[in-house]
């Protein structure tokens, strides 16, 4: 023996990859054994990951997709007739043709006879058969399901439509656009078409050295504007998962204590430090890895079941693989990372303690390691400071965002840094508390390896919702620029030609017709079956707010309406009603109250002259809670400004019921044809839903940690507990002891959340502060400041009427 | 070559105002083949003596010698290396790895030590098999019984090369009977050349070592030979009693 043995030759000094296969089993046997007590953990990762992938299918599948209107073509021109055509198709060849000829249906929303190759060489994403099969001869129609029942037939039927008698085939769509409604027939059968489409790619010097027929302007796909749906979703995912990476380290730390003496008991086998911490990193790893994988499933099989209800929420066609793999895959991975990582630390601690000490399940004696609490407060105060110069609300610069993204990272990360010291300072002050309540304040002092990660993570839950209802109040009270519902459920807004504000142009497969914009209104109140209708007359101006010389043009996107007569009278608002000298009537709060304001109209996206400080009269006569129309410019100050009247620029239809899908679908239809946009009620949340909410979710997540933390340090201590009964404690005893326990991290995780919250929040607005936090959310911070803790406190006194398992016996083996 | 030497080993505990000497200058030397029996009252520091024997723990001063090997010379590492591969551990509570079967617990020191698992495996399984254990070679811990953990715990101290078995009161959780069955194994390993030392307080259990070592205070107080009179020996410690 001896030498000869130590110095075996043929294994690894640490066993190699057969020690690790042993290991990596062992714990994958582990996982299996106590997968229930790394439930939460699994759940939350799961959640995340599912979370993500559904987010990641509506936000990336909410805009209309990429080429709309231009199947895969980059280039599409619109001509009245054939003329053209050949002209066209000769110098791009290869081109795709569509051609369109109204059809009229003697019902509300009109419709097209269209004229495509259903294997044309561009216009294939735009035509899709839903059953039955695609018309070929001079007699056979196939149409969409809407229009064909609008129609009264189904396949098969004979059709005597405008294009001569026809049997229906098939039933098709357009499944990048499903307000689209058409009868399709064989390419060729359009005798007149009223519009002509020819898609085809070209280069840029290409179209520009052609020239096209008069009016007709080659149009592009445009990319979709702002940051990337995929970015956001990705780093709402990254800040969910480090949330959970804190919840993970501290139930990965309680795992490893109670994997104490089988860990011992490897080491003492000859496992090396190295083969102990494998064993946590590789559970961390395999419930990442499950999370992961459940997560995706679940996430990708709800897609699969929501895809189709969505493409007729967003009028195109989703599939269930219209995802973007990629970032379902980063997520995935994601997760697997963030679950290791929270097991590194557990794993190292407990590789650290003494093989004697872990065979006799006792943890090595807590030394008395001072916790500096210089780099938790330099972090603290690092954060704020960064946000202070920020810039504040509505700055764009990169270094301006940089300090922001800076701000908030060292607020959290100071955040996650002094839980443990703020729960160490626990067993300092439970000198004054009556037995029980002084018993329970030490334990979490004496268990800061698991409280502390579970005070961070409960504070920073807190903290993402206290920072939500602070930052959507700032914002929502911002009376200069407004947001919020556009609309209520029982109204809508059309616009002229050029006068919508979201200005999303018109579509390339459907131009505008000639049609009069107000005869159009007319048409779709009539179909709504409303004769509440009210013209509104806009300018090109905007209310601006100048601070240190820079100018901040917001209202209404460079677009006010008019205090016309009639508009006011609708309200109710009489003559008399309006001061004389008044220039601006708004129902926004606070507007009045604001300095440097300066009315503005301007021409070109040119700023013109302006009118500094306009006097401002406030009535709660006009809307409030919609953005329609909540700011009115008066005629004094047009004609003070000189600024051209659009009359007619809009319509406000008032519905006696909210609309519905079908109402919306048909008023859309019509505004399309019409050449005309229309608004609807957005869905957007009130600031009262989006305070709500937040704080809900904050408030449940913490619980759901310290429930999660407070169960396990209450059954470490079951040995205690066991003296206690011996020595006569009652069950009121038990009760009382999780009962503080989960109260106090309750407490802190409100106070020191809220705490940093309202520190980055008031450094982040400085200037603005009597502004933006004029209305705090006392609702929602009493939610968080009181109710977070007295639902601890009761949680943990009524969850531990019964006995713990672990009362009786040890919790190992 | 000696199997185990210890060298004037101590071992405190606590600072200098709260220190407990759990080891005070103890020598022992165990041959290969030889049956250690150590006796002593409880906190008299046999488990610790096995403990620093076994590389578990460090002396505060003294050398063990494992081998021939000191192991104040060895990284963390090193020991963990010669405890896979020279030192066998039985205790009193087996402490068997839950999730593994009974041949995978005995397979895992070979297995740390970098074998193939089918080689373990089999080596595993042969163990068992002198211990009479084939049959219950899959399963796991807690569906055995308290004598068939401890022999499983005994198969896994000798399987491979060991040569040095320690075990702390290995049949101090078992009846009579599976008491003596599992020190009839560890004298069968013996008789195999390895050395083994036990610490016990069965002074009936003692008589079956070569020699009995006395330990009180955390000193040797005596070793002698079960032929020498383990009976009267204990009849006149002041302290018997269970080291529990």
């Amino acid at each position: 023996m001896t030498a000869s043995v130590l110095d075996r030759p043929a294994a690894p000094p640490n066993g190699g990859p057969a020690a690790r296969r042993a290991v990596i089993r062992w714990a994958w046997r582990l996982l299996r054994r106590e997968w229930r007590q790394q439930l939460l953990v699994l759940a939350l990762i799961t959640v995340a990951v599912a979370a993500t992938v559904l987010g990641a299918g509506v936000a990336t599948n909410a805009p209309p997709p990429a080429g709309a209107g231009f199947g895969t073509a980059d280039h599409l021109v619109t001509l009245p007739d054939r003329a053209d055509v050949a002209a066209i198709a000769q110098r791009f060849s290869p081109v795709d043709v569509i051609e369109n000829q109204p059809l009229p249906t003697g019902l509300a929303g009109s419709a097209q006879l269209r004229a495509q190759d259903p294997g044309g060489a561009y216009g294939r994403p735009m035509l899709a058969l839903v059953s039955g099969r695609y018309p070929s001869g001079p007699a056979e129609a196939a149409m969409t399901a809407q229009l064909a029942a609008a129609l009264g037939l189904r396949v098969g039927d004979i059709w005597p439509g405008p294009a001569g008698t026809r049997r229906v085939v098939g039933v098709v769509e357009n499944p990048q656009n499903l307000l689209d409604e058409f009868a399709l027939v064989a390419p060729g059968q359009l005798a007149h078409p009223g519009e002509v489409s020819v898609l085809f790619d070209a280069g840029a010097a290409d179209t520009a050295g052609f020239t096209f027929p008069p009016g007709a302007v080659p149009l592009t796909p445009t990319p979709p504007p702002g940051v990337s749906p995929e970015f956001i979703v990705l780093a709402l995912a990254v800040v969910g998962l480090i949330f959970i990476g804190l919840v993970a380290t501290a139930g990965f730390t309680v795992l490893a204590q109670r994997r104490l003496r089988a860990l011992g008991m490897l080491s003492a086998l000859g496992a090396t430090d190295r083969h102990i911490r494998l064993v946590m990193r590789t559970n961390g790893t395999l419930v990442g890895g499950l999370g992961a994988l459940a997560g995706a499933v679940i996430g990708v099989a709800a897609w699969t079941v929501y895809a189709p209800r969505y493409s007729v929420s967003v009028n195109h066609r989703v599939s269930w693989t219209s995802l973007p793999w990629w970032l379902v895959t980063a997520a995935m991975v994601l997760a697997v990372a963030t679950a290791t990582l929270a097991a590194r630390r557990p794993a190292r601690t407990i590789a650290r303690v003494p093989v004697v000490s872990a065979l006799s399940g006792r943890p090595a004696p807590v030394k008395a390691t001072h916790r500096s609490i210089r780099l938790p407060l330099a972090l603290l105060i690092a954060g704020p400071v960064m946000l202070f110069f920020s810039g504040g609300w509505g700055s764009r610069s990169t270094t301006q965002q940089l300090l922001q993204l800076g701000g908030l990272a060292a607020s959290a990360a100071g955040l996650m840094y002094i839980a443990p010291v703020v729960v160490g300072m626990l067993g300092a002050i439970a000198g004054w508390a009556p037995f029980t309540s002084r018993v329970a304040l030490r334990d979490l002092a004496r268990y800061r390896s698991r409280s502390g990660p579970a005070l961070a993570a409960s504070s920073f839950a807190v903290l993402i919702a206290v920072l939500v209802a602070l930052i959507s109040t700032g914002r929502f009270t911002d009376s200069v620029d407004y947001v919020g519902p556009n609309l209520p459920h029982d109204q809508l807004i059309v616009y002229a030609p050029g006068d919508d504000p979201a200005d999303h142009g018109p579509s390339p497969a459907t131009p505008q017709a000639n049609t009069d914009p107000k005869a159009a209104a007319a048409a779709i109140a009539d179909a709504l079956g409303s004769n509440d209708v009210l013209a509104l007359d806009s300018v090109r101006g905007g209310l601006a707010q100048c601070r240190g010389g820079a100018q901040e043009i917001c209202g209404s996107n460079g677009k006010l309406y008019v205090a016309t007569p009639e508009l006011l009278s609708h309200y109710g608002i009489g003559p008399n009603d309006i001061a004389s000298g008044t220039q601006l009537l708004t129902s926004r709060p606070h507007l009045t109250g604001l300095s440097g304001l300066k009315l503005v109209g301007f021409a070109l996206d040119q700023f013109g002259n302006g009118i500094d400080n306009p006097r401002i009269q406030t009535t709660d006569r006009l809307p409030t809670g919609t953005s329609q129309p909540n700011l009115l410019v008066t005629q004094q100050a047009v004609d003070a400004l000189k600024l051209e009247v659009t009359s007619a620029a809009a319509w406000l239809i008032q519905l006696p019921q909210p609309l519905t899908a079908t109402q919306i679908n048909s008023a859309r239809q019509i505004a399309v044809r019409s050449g005309l946009t229309i608004e609807t009620s957005s869905q957007q949340p009130s600031l009262d839903e989006v305070r709500n909410y937040a704080t809900a979710t904050g408030v449940l997540l913490a619980l759901g940690v310290l429930a999660m933390t407070v169960g396990l340090i209450r059954s470490e201590t079951a040995g205690d507990l066991r003296i206690l009964a011996a020595t006569g404690a009652r069950r009121r005893t038990r009760r009382t002891l999780t009962a503080v326990t989960a109260g106090a991290l309750g407490t802190l995780a409100a106070i020191l959340g809220t705490a940093v919250a309202y520190l980055a929040t008031v450094a982040f607005f400085r200037s603005q502060l009597s502004e933006r936090m004029s209305q705090p959310p006392w609702l929602d911070l009493l939610l968080v400041v009181v109710g977070l803790p007295v639902a601890a406190t009761l949680g943990g006194w009524l969850f531990a009427a019964g006995e713990p398992a672990t009362m009786a016996h040890a919790p190992i083996e | 070559m000696i199997a185990l030497e210890l060298r004037a080993v101590s071992k405190h505990y606590g600072d200098d105002r709260n220190r407990v000497d759990a080891l005070v200058e103890v020598d022992l030397t165990v041959e290969p083949g030889a049956l250690v029996a150590v006796m002593g009252p409880s906190g008299s520091g046999k488990s610790t003596l096995l403990t620093i024997a076994g590389s578990l723990e460090d002396p505060t001063t003294g050398e063990v010698l494992v081998a021939g090997e000191p192991l104040s010379a060895m990284s963390r590492d090193a020991k963990a290396r010669l405890r896979r591969r020279s030192i066998g551990y039985v205790f009193q509570d087996y402490n068997l790895l839950p999730g593994l079967t009974a041949v995978e617990n005995v397979a895992m020191p070979l297995e740390l030590d970098g074998r193939s698992a089918r080689t373990a495996r089999t080596a595993g399984m042969e163990a068992l098999e002198t211990l009479g254990l084939t049959e219950r070679a899959e399963h796991f811990p807690d569906q055995l019984s308290g004598g068939e953990r401890q022999r499983v715990s005994i198969a896994r101290a000798i399987v491979g090369e060991r040569r040095l078995l320690l075990a702390d009161e290995p049949s101090g959780a078992l009846d009579s009977v599976n008491g003596e069955a599992v020190m009839r194994l560890i004298l069968a390993a013996c008789r195999q050349g390895v050395a083994a030392v036990f610490v016990t307080h069965d002074a009936q259990l003692a008589s079956w070592a070569d020699r009995v070592v006395f330990i009180r205070d955390g000193r040797v107080v005596d070793q002698t030979t079960p032929a020498a009179g383990v009976e009267s020996l204990l009849q006149s410690s002041p302290h018997r009693g269970p080291d529990r």
